[in-house]
């Protein structure tokens, strides 16, 4: 040990402190990397849960797809708290009985926007905005009101119902069933198209991105001024596009030489099969209920 | 600057989701007039751009970070036609993979970020750099205010779209059903943020994005250019028809929801419809007196109005979770059995 050290630099044998090199990194970029590794984790995610035999993964997308998209819509017209929270534990029940993983669900579904948007809403809470039944004073004049309170639950319940539902659909079911089912919805053909191959492509540029940005992060060595990093980024987004540009070119051709017209074709055709039913009634009964509650006890 | 779920009334974001439908249809229309059969790839690979650029972190005042929008950058550089596309998939992808942006509230931020930011900054940038076809120092300047107005008026329009929902859509106590903010408030904290902030780091993006693509592929730029210029002198009536009748189904329809304004949607009771209509309509009156010979019962007399309620809802939820519960058990049985 004794000899190695004789022969190295005294800066190489001292131990290093990585304080300073930590404050000084560009963290830009890893916020960047990070963000767009989120695209390849959540269609990780989407692949892992599918393949299980829960209660979604076995409905049929369409059926699927109406019915989860109903509840988006039904849960934005209905105003009653209770409702929504019961809207809201429906997804949950879904979720449980989709074999999905509850700590994944709520981190991404409960954990972040749902609670941003209640503590954005809690200033309109106060008694400047909202008149009503005082129910937290702050001070001898400002206080929280119910009505207040209420309104921010609203928009945050709202908001978390439409992603778990969202959540439940991109989680159970892959993207060619998606588009397959969109296609039997009868959006055009043109659109569902460009969305499949954009999704698909997305994982292309990301990692083209990924690279440029790595490249760069492993180059980078102290502090960078706020002006080379907004420049680093220009000149990414324009190397993006240039890539996407001859890509888009590539694939075409590719397209043309495998025989396309200009027209998509869907191979397998989707069945409404028997479970399918039962699905669509169980949730038909559970919509009467709801609306049985609200008419008739004031929900 | 995308609008999620829960914010907006149905009563907006549904009738924004119906006139978008003209706008991809005449954009749609469009890009396959400029380039054919090209248009799906050419599309799809433009969405997935426009979806990575609206990834890339990009540092701001205070050490912290923000991302860029890009869709005066698309609308420059593509069109505005084939960005408004491209932008409208990378925005539903962001919905549904990321939930970035609600999804009844899809057709605003179309409307928003897929339509008022490209065609706004398009057109500034189209005065300004005139008809030139090569990306000179006034194509930069055109690209700089053009965005920077772009992204101004997309975050003006989801401001105004925030600060009516307290105006139309509130209680009978005055509290309000969906953004609770008025315009008083949602106008000057969205354009403060958006005129001092992300608007100049926008241009900034824009302009030198798109300086470094004139540099490395001034034919592609120019020819974009060309083709916009041309494509904007050949634009025939229809697809402005289709502009127009997109807007015009968003404010005739928009009112329809003020209907819901006061009282729960759907949640009429029957001496409200009286008081609204003068009248009980016959059938409602039928199924009122059905309700109240299948449970003669409801009424509950002496009964406390809140033990009524919580015992109601507690059967209620129960139901429903056996309900789910048992349906989820018979189709795994029947799964099952297809397999053996």
């Amino acid at each position: 040990m004794n000899r190695v050290n004789k022969n190295l630099p005294i800066w190489l044998a001292q131990s290093e402190n990585y304080s300073d090199y930590i404050e000084c990194r560009p963290h830009f970029l890893r916020r960047a990397l990070s963000e767009i590794t989120k695209v390849f984790q959540n269609e990780f995610l989407a692949e892992k849960y599918e393949k299980y035999d829960g209660l979604l993964q076995i409905i049929d997308p369409r059926v699927k797809i109406l019915v989860l998209l109903f509840y988006i819509v039904f849960a934005s017209a209905v105003f009653s708290i209770f409702v929504k929270i019961l809207i809201a534990a429906i997804g949950l029940l879904f979720a449980v009985m989709s074999k999905l993983k509850l700590s994944d669900f709520l981190r991404r579904v409960w954990c972040y926007l749902p609670p941003v948007l209640f503590i954005l809403s809690l200033p309109a809470a106060i008694n400047l905005f909202s008149s009503g039944t005082p129910l937290i004073y702050l001070s001898k004049t400002f206080y929280f009101t119910l009505s207040g309170i209420r309104t921010a639950l609203r928009v945050s319940l709202t908001c978390g119902i439409s992603l778990s539902f969202v959540y439940l659909i991109f989680a159970t079911t892959r993207a060619v069933q998606i588009e397959k089912a969109l296609r039997a919805l009868k959006l055009p053909d043109v659109f569902v198209s460009i969305l499949s191959m954009a999704y698909r492509y997305i994982f292309v540029l990301a990692s083209e991105a990924i690279k440029v940005i790595e490249a760069r992060f492993l180059r980078t060595v102290g502090k960078v001024k706020s002006k080379d990093e907004r420049r680093f980024v220009s000149h990414s987004i324009a190397s993006v596009f240039l890539k996407s540009k001859k890509l888009s070119g590539d694939v075409y051709d590719a397209m043309c030489c495998r025989g396309f017209t200009g027209k998509a074709v869907s191979l397998n055709e989707l069945k409404f099969g028997i479970q399918d039913f039962i699905f669509t009634c169980c949730n038909v009964i559970i919509v009467l209920i709801l609306l049985l509650g609200v008419y008739a006890f004031g929900w | 600057m995308h609008i999620p779920d829960g914010y907006i009334s149905p009563a907006v974001s549904v009738p924004a989701l119906a006139a978008m439908v003209p706008v991809w249809g005449a954009a749609l229309n469009k890009t396959k007039k400029l380039v054919g059969r090209r248009q799906i790839p050419l599309l799809a690979l433009y969405a997935a751009f426009s979806f990575v650029i609206m990834m890339f972190n990009i540092p701001v005042v205070g050490g912290s970070s923000a991302h860029a929008v890009g869709a005066v950058f698309a609308a420059i550089a593509l069109g505005p036609w084939p960005a408004c596309v491209s932008i409208s998939i990378a925005l539903l992808i962001q919905a549904l993979v990321f939930g970035d942006g609600g999804i009844l509230s899809y057709g605003l931020n179309c409307i928003n970020i897929a339509v008022i930011m490209p065609f706004t900054g398009y057109a500034v940038y189209r005065l300004i750099a005139g008809k030139n076809t090569s990306f000179s120092k006034r194509s930069a300047a055109g690209a700089f205010i053009g965005s920077y107005i772009g992204i101004n008026a997309a975050a003006f329009a989801a401001a105004v779209e925030f600060g009516i929902q307290p105006l139309i859509f509130k209680t009978a106590s005055g509290a309000p059903l969906y953004c609770p903010y008025p315009l008083s408030v949602s106008i000057p904290a969205m354009m403060f943020t958006h005129t001092l902030f992300a608007g100049p780091l926008e241009a900034v993006i824009t302009a030198t994005a798109l300086a470094l693509v004139s540099k490395y592929a001034p034919d592609m730029l120019c020819k974009n250019i060309s083709a916009g210029i041309e494509h904007n002198i050949n634009e025939n009536k229809s697809s402005r028809r289709k502009i127009i009748a997109a807007f015009a189904v968003l404010v005739l329809l928009t009112p329809l929801g003020l209907f819901a304004s006061g009282t729960a949607w759907g949640e009429w009771g029957l001496d409200e419809l009286k008081a609204d209509l003068g009248f009980i309509p016959q059938g409602m009156a039928k199924l009122s007196d059905l309700w109240h010979g299948l449970l003669p019962d409801y009424s509950f007399e002496g009964a406390p109005e809140k033990l009524v309620y919580s015992i109601s809802a507690l059967i209620g939820t129960a139901l429903i979770f056996t309900v789910i519960l048992v349906t989820s058990k018979i189709i795994m049985h029947i799964k099952k059995a297809d397999k053996s």
